[in-house]
């Protein structure tokens, strides 16, 4: 990432943020459906990101050992197991796969 | 007794283990997208003002993504802006939880990552100040962790070579899993989270990066049809 290239990622992020912030925050506050919508959102966006990230490799979808590692996190984080752990657990489990030579 | 009908004085924030937990996570996750970056060339400061200033693990491992596919800047910048335009919807959906001064306002709105804003959602039935509160603690542990574990990925940086070796691809999803699997409790955040992993996934293959988890968050318009309850009984809180 060039200086130019770093600038400009910092600023647009930013503007991002803002937007989303300020600029409709005074319509839509108070309403019951909005709430719940503006719950609902992150989820599906934070499960977007993880599926993304599993199971993506540019354009492909694949299954590889990262899958693993991740369903074992899903696992030990369903059973409450503080998050610290699970990543670490995570990345050991998706490490092992590999070292078994698979994805 | 579920967590929802547990008395309030029970359920106070995260306790220190937790938060340090989510700290050492976030180191974690610093390391990894720090190697990510660095691996396309990035300059030191220039991965500690990003991770820093920036604040998107996404916006920077989808640009360095661009960039080792031999892609130019400004696609790689682009691909970057999508990943990161779902925080503009983070920070929206932050929005009046409790009252606050300007200041604290883009505070909020910069600083709302997936694990804060899933964790104010999940205080906000014990009130305004327990969600504040639980924001802004993971804030702080993500921000310092993130920081800190960008700073130990640069130090590092050939040592570890590859990463994926040790698995350090994984860190970053894993981080936010748990947000994901405990949605799974209630009927129309299941809906929220299958529909948007599903989305996403379909998507992947027909449009640039960034773009399918965007339009994945669109799936929770259908969520909002599914009861608001648990699977086993009435939601209670």
């Amino acid at each position: 990432m060039t200086a130019l290239a770093t600038l400009l990622f910092i600023l647009g992020v930013f503007a991002i943020r803002m937007v989303g912030g300020f600029s409709l925050s005074g319509v839509l506050a108070g309403n019951e459906r909005v709430t719940r919508l503006l719950l609902l959102m992150p989820l599906s966006i934070v499960s977007a990101v993880v599926a993304v990230q599993t199971f993506t490799k540019g354009t492909t979808v694949v299954l590889d050992a990262r899958a693993v590692g991740i369903a074992v996190a899903a696992i030990l984080s369903w059973r409450k197991v503080p998050l610290g752990v699970v990543v670490v657990i995570a990345a050991l489990t998706t490490a092992l796969v590999r070292q078994f030579g698979w994805g | 007794m579920t967590e929802a009908q547990r008395p309030a004085t029970v359920r106070r924030g995260k306790g220190a283990f937790d938060l340090g937990t989510l700290l050492f996570a976030s180191i974690a996750v610093g390391i990894a997208v720090t190697s990510i970056l660095s691996g396309v060339g990035t300059s030191g400061w220039a991965v500690m003002a990003a991770c820093t200033f920036a604040y998107s693990g996404t916006g920077e491992v989808a640009y360095a993504s661009v960039i080792a596919a031999g892609g130019a800047m400004t696609p790689a910048l682009a691909a970057a802006m999508l990943v990161s335009s779902r925080f503009g919807l983070l920070a929206l959906s932050m929005t009046g939880r409790w009252k606050a001064p300007l200041w604290e306002r883009i505070a909020i709105a910069h600083l709302a990552s997936e694990v804060a804003v899933a964790a104010a959602i999940e205080a906000e039935p014990r009130g305004e100040r327990a969600a504040r509160r639980a924001f802004f603690e993971l804030v702080l542990c993500n921000t310092a962790g993130w920081i800190i574990g960008s700073g130990i990925g640069l130090a590092l940086g050939d040592i570890v070579g590859n990463t994926a070796t040790i698995g350090l691809d994984v860190v970053f999803p894993a981080s936010f899993v748990g947000a994901v699997v405990n949605s799974l409790r209630r009927k129309d955040s299941t809906v929220a989270v299958l529909a948007g992993a599903a989305a996403a996934l379909v998507l992947t293959p027909v449009l640039p990066p960034g773009l399918p988890v965007l339009l994945a968050a669109a799936t929770s318009l259908p969520a909002m049809a599914a009861p608001s309850a648990t699977w086993r009984k009435p939601f209670a809180s």
